[in-house]
């Protein structure tokens, strides 16, 4: 349903959408010595990719406008990435214009449980995707 | 849950900070989160806003940030007088870690917002985010706000300080989320052990301070 923010709510939009501008802002101004030096500990200590590995490189491509070749280092983190900066559109249309916002309400709280538990499953699979790639 | 009808709890120091003073509420909430953590969060307003918190970690974050970025600089200086090299321009050394120092206050705000996000999608697959996101980012950025001054220690200083972190998170969770210590260990620790992506920002200090 769409209403808008109700008192003492968080106002999810502005917060994602500052964020997202501010990572973006963030991974511009980092110097690439910086990047250069991020290693993953995981990999260091176990010789596998984490879940995780690959982004940093993906943050570099889609700033360079190569969403190709972040979609091929990390999939997961790229329609993540891609799909916070819709969200970020959409919160700034509807902060902007102070436009109601889509809540979902009334779902049961085992519903958020479960779909944590798929994004989880789909971390898990991106994951297995990375050591057969061997990112 | 209707949280509007659940009694307010009395707050943080640092949320009282208009009646305490700003000094005297930080360094109170500096001093419970870090030696009473279970009180402490037991106290913590629910549905505040998180201003307070993100004023919190962006102050005691940068000026941790900054005193371990300022030791890894003296360490770059010191280097050919100590007898090694660090293998890089002194220089463009200098220059990226001033441009860190810049950049700080908002490297500590994505820190909190990213990692606070990750350990709630856990705490949901956990069943340990009953009372929502706000209380999950408001403990990881006391957590994290608190334990960033031991960067002031050169080298082991990050180190212990991400680890008391996650203690911290822990027991933080465990009062505000009102849940079992287990499932909020699962919601803290599951990042930690699945994904070091979450934690590079607080990685890029430790690796200034500890010059690795």
């Amino acid at each position: 349903m769409l209403r808008p923010v109700g008192p003492g709510e968080l106002d999810h939009e502005r917060i994602w959408t500052a964020v997202f501008f501010l990572a973006v802002g963030v991974a511009i101004a980092l110097p690439s010595q910086i990047w250069e030096r991020l290693f993953c500990p995981f990999k260091l200590v176990v010789g596998l990719p984490c879940p995780g590995c690959g982004t940093t490189r993906m943050v570099l491509a889609l700033l360079a406008g190569e969403p190709s070749i972040a979609l091929s280092l990390n999939p997961l983190a790229t329609v993540a990435a891609l799909g916070w900066g819709v969200f970020a559109a959409y919160g700034t249309v509807v902060a902007m214009g102070r436009l109601p916002r889509v809540r979902l309400e009334g779902s049961p709280r085992v519903w958020h449980q479960r779909a944590a538990m798929m994004v989880l499953g789909l971390v898990g699979v991106n994951w297995i995707y990375l050591i057969a790639a061997g990112a | 849950m209707d949280e509007s009808a659940l009694p307010e709890k009395p707050g943080l120091p640092w949320e009282n900070r208009r009646d305490l003073g700003f000094f005297p509420a930080m360094m109170g909430t500096l001093k419970g989160v870090l030696l009473e953590p279970a009180p402490t969060f037991r106290d913590m307003r629910r549905n505040a806003g998180i201003g307070d918190a993100v004023l919190y970690t962006v102050f005691l974050g940068t000026v941790g940030g900054v005193v371990g970025l300022a030791w890894q600089a003296l360490v770059s200086a010191l280097g050919p007088v100590l007898g090694f090299d660090m293998g890089q321009d002194f220089a463009e050394s200098m220059i990226g870690l001033g441009v860190l120092a810049v950049l700080m206050p908002a490297l500590v705000i994505l820190g909190a917002f990213i990692v606070a996000g990750v350990v709630h999608l856990c705490a949901l697959a956990f069943g340990a985010g009953q009372h929502g996101f706000e209380v999950t980012f408001k403990v990881v950025a006391y957590a994290q706000g608190s334990t960033a001054i031991l960067q002031v220690v050169p080298i082991f200083g990050g180190i212990v300080g991400f680890v008391w972190a996650l203690v911290v998170s822990v027991i933080g969770m465990t009062q505000a989320q009102e849940t079992s210590g287990g499932r909020a260990a699962g919601a803290v620790l599951a990042p930690v052990g699945l994904c070091c992506v979450c934690w590079v920002f607080a990685l890029i200090v430790v690796i200034a301070t500890a010059g690795l």
